[in-house]
C-alpha cells in the first residue's frame, strides 16, 4: 500500500520502523510511519515475509489505535456507525429478526 | 442451549438474506445456529480509535457468548473473525470454536453437494483478497465448483486488503482494486463478479451499472443451485435510479424516516 502513501515515498524502511515505534509507545511518530499505519489494510504478506517471526500486521494495528487514540492521526469516524446498522436492520429484517437476530 | 451461533457482525443488517440463507444452508448440513449480530454482539472495530470502549463492547460481545453455552461460534465477518482469535478469546477464554461460515460448509461439503441439483450457467471470477486468516480463500472456491454448469475461473490478481473495506478510506486504493478486478474479469472472459464479504458486496454491485457483468455473492449462487428464492434488495436499492421509491414509503415510514433519509439514503445514491 506504500504507494498510496507519499509521505512514505523514499522513506528509509529502518526509519520508519523507528517511527511505528514511537507511535507504539505513545508517541507522534513520523509522517512516514503515521502514513504507514492509516494505509495498512491488513492484507497480513507481512507476517511469513518478516525474518524476525514477529507480527508486524498486529503492531501496525496497536500503533494505529494509539495514533488515533493520541490524536497522532485522524480517528476514524464512526459516529453514525451502529445507527446506520440498526437502520438498515428496520428495513431488511421482519419485527421477528429484529428481536431474535440483534 | 444453542448447538451453534451464526455470528453475522454488524454491517451485514444491509444483506438480511444472506443471513437467512446461510442460516438454513447450515441447517441443511445439520448445523443449528442462532444469527447473532448488530451492536449488541460488536467486536468493538467500529470504536477502534477508542480502544477502551471497543475493548468494552468486544468484552461484552465475548461473555455473550460464553454464556450462551454454543458449542462453536460460526463467523461472517472477517473484521470481527480476526478480532474474535486476535484479542477476544484471549482475553475473555473462548469456550467455543469458532470458524467462518464458508469453512463450516466446505467441511460438510459431503452433505451439502447433493443437495445443488439446479445448473448455473455462468463464468465467475471471484473477488479474491490477499489477507485472510478465514479460510475463505479456498472454500469459496471448492463451494463453488460443487455447483453443477458453474465454471470458476482463475486468475492470479489479488486485491489488497482482506475485503474491500479497508480500502474504501486510502484514496485510489479501492478504484485501483475495482479496475484489476475488471481486467482480470475481461482476460478470463467472467461474466460474473462473485463478492465474498458483506462490504466488497456493497461496494461493487454498483458494477452492474455499466460494465456489463453481473455481481453476486457466492452465498447466492449456492441458494441458486439449492433452488431457494432470494431478493437481494441491497443492490436493488444501489442500483435504482430512485433508491427511496424502490424502497417504499411505507418501509421507509416503518424503519424511521428521519434514520433512512440521514443514514441510508446517501449511500445508497453513492456514484
Amino acid at each position: 500500500m506504500i504507494p498510496y502513501v507519499p509521505d512514505a515515498q523514499g522513506a528509509a524502511a529502518s526509519d520508519t520502523v523507528r517511527g511505528v515505534l514511537s507511535l507504539l509507545q505513545g508517541g507522534q511518530g513520523d509522517a512516514a510511519a503515521r502514513g504507514w499505519v492509516t494505509a495498512c489494510t491488513r492484507s497480513a504478506v507481512c507476517i511469513p515475509a518478516c525474518p524476525e517471526a514477529v507480527d508486524p500486521m498486529l503492531m501496525l494495528r496497536l500503533a494505529k489505535f494509539n495514533a488515533q487514540e493520541n490524536g497522532a492521526i485522524p480517528p476514524r469516524d464512526a459516529r453514525d456507525a451502529m445507527a446506520r446498522v440498526k437502520a438498515f436492520a428496520r428495513l431488511g429484517f421482519t419485527e421477528a429478526e429484529q428481536k431474535d437476530w440483534l | 442451549m444453542t448447538d451453534a451461533l451464526f455470528w453475522y457482525g454488524c454491517n451485514m443488517t444491509r444483506h438480511a438474506e444472506i443471513i437467512r440463507l446461510g442460516t438454513r444452508m447450515l441447517q441443511a448440513v445439520g448445523v443449528g445456529a442462532q444469527p447473532v449480530g448488530g451492536p449488541a454482539a460488536c467486536c468493538g472495530s467500529p470504536k477502534e480509535s477508542t480502544p477502551r470502549i471497543a475493548e468494552g463492547m468486544a468484552n461484552r460481545t465475548m461473555q455473550r457468548f460464553n454464556q450462551s453455552g454454543a458449542a462453536q461460534v460460526i463467523t461472517w465477518c472477517p473484521t470481527c473473525h480476526m478480532n474474535l482469535e486476535d484479542f477476544m478469546g484471549a482475553t475473555q477464554g473462548k469456550q467455543a470454536d469458532s470458524a467462518h461460515l464458508a469453512q463450516v460448509l466446505w467441511d460438510r461439503r459431503q452433505d451439502l453437494a447433493p443437495l445443488l441439483t439446479r445448473r448455473a450457467s455462468a463464468r465467475v471470477l471471484i473477488d479474491l483478497h490477499m489477507g485472510n486468516g478465514t479460510g475463505v480463500n479456498q472454500a469459496v472456491p471448492g463451494l463453488l465448483r460443487l455447483i453443477p454448469g458453474l465454471e470458476v475461473m482463475d486468475h492470479p490478481y489479488r486485491a489488497p486488503s482482506y475485503m474491500c473495506f479497508g480500502l474504501a478510506s486510502i484514496p485510489g486504493a479501492l478504484q485501483d482494486a475495482r479496475a484489476n478486478m475488471l481486467a482480470a474479469m475481461q482476460q478470463t472472459g467472467a461474466d460474473t463478479l462473485v463478492t465474498i464479504f458483506h462490504s466488497c458486496h456493497r461496494e461493487l454491485v454498483g458494477l452492474e451499472r455499466h460494465a456489463g457483468i453481473r455481481v453476486l455473492n457466492w452465498v447466492h449462487l449456492l441458494a441458486e443451485s439449492l433452488g431457494w428464492p432470494y431478493q437481494d434488495e441491497y443492490k436493488a436499492w444501489r442500483n435504482s435510479t430512485d433508491p427511496e421509491a424502490a424502497i417504499g414509503a411505507e418501509r421507509i415510514a416503518a424503519a424511521g424516516e428521519d434514520a433512512v433519509r440521514r443514514l441510508v439514503l446517501p449511500e445508497l445514491s453513492r456514484p
